[in-house]
């Protein structure tokens, strides 16, 4: 990992007597993608605006690119932003608004002019260059925001939910394009999001924030294990052998199992809390291989709390989109 | 517009008369003995809106220093259906005139512009404003007026009008259909 | 399909590195702010019903049999009166919509996330509604021709109107953004603003010999549009020199202080995402 690039230090944020952002401190280093998470209200469009000097902190410190937030118009110099529900001039093509967004950056006409030229075509709207925004769709718009926040060859780049609203095909689009700015521009990205699916394909580290603060941070593999119990799982066999499979598990010490009123060849399966205390798999491991040991084809076989999703919901305890 | 110069310009009028009528049966006062006011020019024929000055010479030509005055330009319109505003013709119709000495003299320059057409006089009045003789009225006009005969000239006619009123907003409209159509086009 | 950024930004394309020093922020914000207002139509089709008001004034003043020589003269400043009046509306309409707009388009965060200052934003979006102001007054030259042909009044009228209008519209402005940040919706800033503009019209529409009498006198004296009129008035109609009456463009001049030097103070504040006068 390249060297540190942003850095906040109890980074506070407070709007009247509603804090937005309490005592935010994290480190991001150059080439990480960094997934911004947390339900919403969590403070997440906040951290940014903070970042971006778009917001003053109430207090704490921060740090983008080295740079200090007394110095506010060289730190827009060296970030790229896509704002939240970013609204775009509907008269205005494509090709107008990066080039205006080039020169608001301090870049000389004809460069400018080639700037935005290239970076129609890294986002794929090189075709659609003179005509309005107006026309353009949801995703296109994205792309072209995503653009925008490239004009200035920024060090750190920051998306507010990059992928709201863009259907499959325009989500990976935009992934794709954000896995390149980390890796081939060698950018931090910041990636705000809801869909935590697209967190674990793009992100290298993650940070979690609820009710303005940071709940846990790190590498996805890293806040997974954290949080992951393995208290539960589902076992999914054959309808017709479901009472077979569950003789099988009562004769596992440790486990109590219940069949789903609405899944009738679904098994749940759960620790007590004794064989819990261990902190081991092999209370699931022995469930497997008593089911597997009665002769009964195992279906389906999931542990909760293996994937960033759970260990998002049981940080937060809410429901995410 | 410029009501109450009116006001003052027709008051000033009334005490003019006022003041002509009483001189002939009421002596002057001593210190405007001899004062006499006589204006450069006679007779002038102009156009509408044309620019004229003219030129008043203020005498003492008896034996004692005179007060102290305020010279008054005035214009009274000869034609019964003519109406004049003297505030119009002129922004600066009033002077004060310094005490002048047995045989001296001194004179003002009125700047005025014709701005109805007509027949006019103009005259200047002297008003004493001594201390003891400020109110006692205006008591010495100019010996000649000066006609001033004005002839209309129009230059603003509707027809006259019509190609500016007419081609400006189509110009204009002709534009903005054109951008509109090129904006729907892009779209 | 996307591509690859196998070519990243070279140096020279760079912001850090390639700053285009002889276009400041505020030329740029304004350059493209003109030709949004101009490109969209948006500008054109108010100059297209200005027009089509003064063809309307300038016909009934034509069509006046009994028009002399002094009726010409206010003719003129009618005109000019009308064109001021509306030229400073749209500037001042214009700068209302200027942030609290942009805010509610959504585009206003882009604005901000630039190296442009705040000043310098505000400075670009009133050279932009000037731009409203200068093409007013250009489509008035033809009809002050018209209008003053013979009367020896067009120069003087076309330069005393352009001084005065862009002396009050410069004003109007600032104060237009000034309500525009601190406005927490569009809304309230164009109502706003369309209030203060028809509470400084109303002492125009008072008999005169109302606002010559005391404490009207001085009313008309601190209200900058009042007062910018009246000394239209004294110049073109009544044909005093233009020295005679200059204190009657004092409030103006004040206007254009206070209003800008507000602006200029208050814009790293109030130029921001969040409307209202507080907050963050």
């Amino acid at each position: 990992m390249g060297p540190i690039t942003i850095e906040a230090h109890r980074l506070t944020k407070r709007f009247g007597t509603r804090m937005a952002a309490e005592d935010l401190s994290f480190t991001a280093r150059q080439g990480e993608v960094m997934g911004l998470l947390g339900p919403n209200g969590a403070g997440k469009t906040t951290t940014i605006r903070l970042l971006t000097t778009v917001l003053k902190p109430t207090s704490g410190q921060f740090a983008v690119a080295g740079i200090g937030p007394n110095r506010p118009n060289e730190i827009r110099r060296r970030v790229g932003v896509l704002p939240e529900s970013a609204g775009y001039p509907q008269h205005q093509t494509g090709r107008d608004f990066l080039r205006y967004h080039a020169r608001l950056f301090g870049l000389p006409r004809s460069d400018a002019e080639r700037v935005a030229e290239r970076l129609l075509v890294d986002v794929g709207l090189s075709d659609r260059a003179t005509s309005q925004i107006s026309t353009y769709s949801r995703g296109m718009r994205q792309r072209l925001g995503i653009a925008r926040a490239l004009v200035n060859d920024p060090l750190v780049v920051l998306l507010d939910e990059p992928t709201l609203g863009l259907d499959p095909a325009g989500q990976r689009q935009v992934l794709g394009i954000l896995r390149d700015i980390a890796q081939r521009r060698g950018a931090t990205v910041v990636l705000s999001t809801h869909t935590l699916p697209e967190v674990e394909q793009v992100c290298t580290s993650v940070l979690i924030l609820d009710k303005g603060r940071v709940v846990i941070s790190g590498s996805v593999a890293e806040v997974t294990r954290v949080v992951a119990s393995q208290m539960s799982g589902s076992l999914r066999v054959p309808i017709e052998l479901i009472g077979k499979a569950r003789r099988a598990l009562a004769g596992v010490p440790g486990l109590s199992v219940e069949v789903l009123d609405e899944r009738a060849d679904l098994l749940r399966i759960s620790l007590t809390a004794a064989a819990h205390q261990d902190h081991s798999n092999s209370g699931m491991n022995a469930a497997l291989g008593a089911v597997l040991g009665a002769d009964i084809p195992v279906l389906s076989f999931e542990v909760d709390g293996v994937r960033l999703a759970d260990a998002f919901l049981a940080i937060t305890r809410k429901d995410v989109t | 517009m410029t009501r109450l110069p009116l006001l003052t310009g027709l008051i000033l009028g009334f005490a003019v008369s006022a003041a002509l009528s009483a001189s002939a049966a009421v002596a002057a006062p001593p210190l405007s003995d001899g004062i006499d006011i006589v204006l450069d020019q006679k007779r002038l024929d102009i156009v509408v809106g044309d620019k004229f000055g003219v030129r008043s010479e203020i005498t003492n030509r008896g034996t004692v220093p005179s007060d102290r005055f305020v010279a008054h330009l005035n214009i009274a319109s000869l034609e019964r259906d003519v109406y004049v505003d003297p505030e119009d013709w002129s922004t600066s119709r009033s002077a004060v005139v310094a005490p002048l000495n047995a045989g001296g003299s001194t004179s003002l320059t009125w700047d005025l512009q014709s701005v109805n057409a007509g027949s006019f006089d103009v005259y200047v009045v002297l008003l004493p404003v001594g201390p003891s003789s400020a109110g006692s009225g205006p008591v010495v006009v100019s010996s000649t007026p000066l006609h001033v005969t004005v002839a209309g000239r129009r230059t603003l006619t509707a027809g006259g009008s019509l190609p500016v009123v007419l081609a400006v907003p189509a110009v204009l409209g002709f534009g903005l259909a054109a951008t509109r159509w090129r904006i729907r086009r892009a779209a | 399909m996307t591509r690859s950024f196998t070519q990243p930004v070279t140096a020279s394309e760079s912001a850090n590195t390639a700053i285009d020093l002889k276009s400041p922020g505020w030329r740029v914000v304004a350059v493209q702010e003109c030709r949004d207002l101009w490109v969209s139509a948006r500008g054109l089709l108010l100059v297209f019903v200005y027009s089509v008001l003064l063809s309307a004034i300038t016909y009934l003043a034509a069509t006046n049999q009994i028009l002399n020589f002094l009726e010409q003269r206010e003719a003129v400043n009618l005109t000019l009166q009308v064109s001021v009046a509306i030229g400073v509306l749209v500037v001042l309409v214009v700068s209302a919509d200027a942030i609290s707009g942009e805010r509610e388009r959504g585009t206003l965060e882009s604005l901000l996330l630039t190296p442009v200052s705040r000043r310098g934003i505000a400075a670009g979006k009133v050279a932009a509604a000037m731009s409203l102001w200068f093409a007013a007054w250009l489509v008035s030259v033809p009809y002050v021709w018209i209008l003053g042909r013979g009367v020896r009044i067009v120069g003087e009228a076309l330069l005393l109107s352009l001084l005065v209008g862009t002396l009050l519209g410069l004003g109007l402005s600032a104060v237009g953004i000034l309500i525009s940040a601190a406005s927490t919706s569009n809304k309230v800033s164009l109502s706003a603003s369309l209030f203060l503009l028809l509470a400084l019209f109303a002492p125009s529409q008072l008999p005169t010999a109302t606002t010559h009498a005391g404490f009207s006198e001085v009313l008309l004296r601190l209200n900058p549009i009042a007062s910018v009129l009246h000394y239209m008035s004294a110049v073109l109609a009544r044909g005093h020199g233009w020295t005679a009456d200059w204190s009657y463009l004092v409030s103006a001049l004040a206007l254009v202080v206070l209003a800008g030097g507000a602006l200029i103070v208050t814009a790293p504040r109030t130029i921001r995402l969040a409307g209202g006068v507080s907050g963050g």
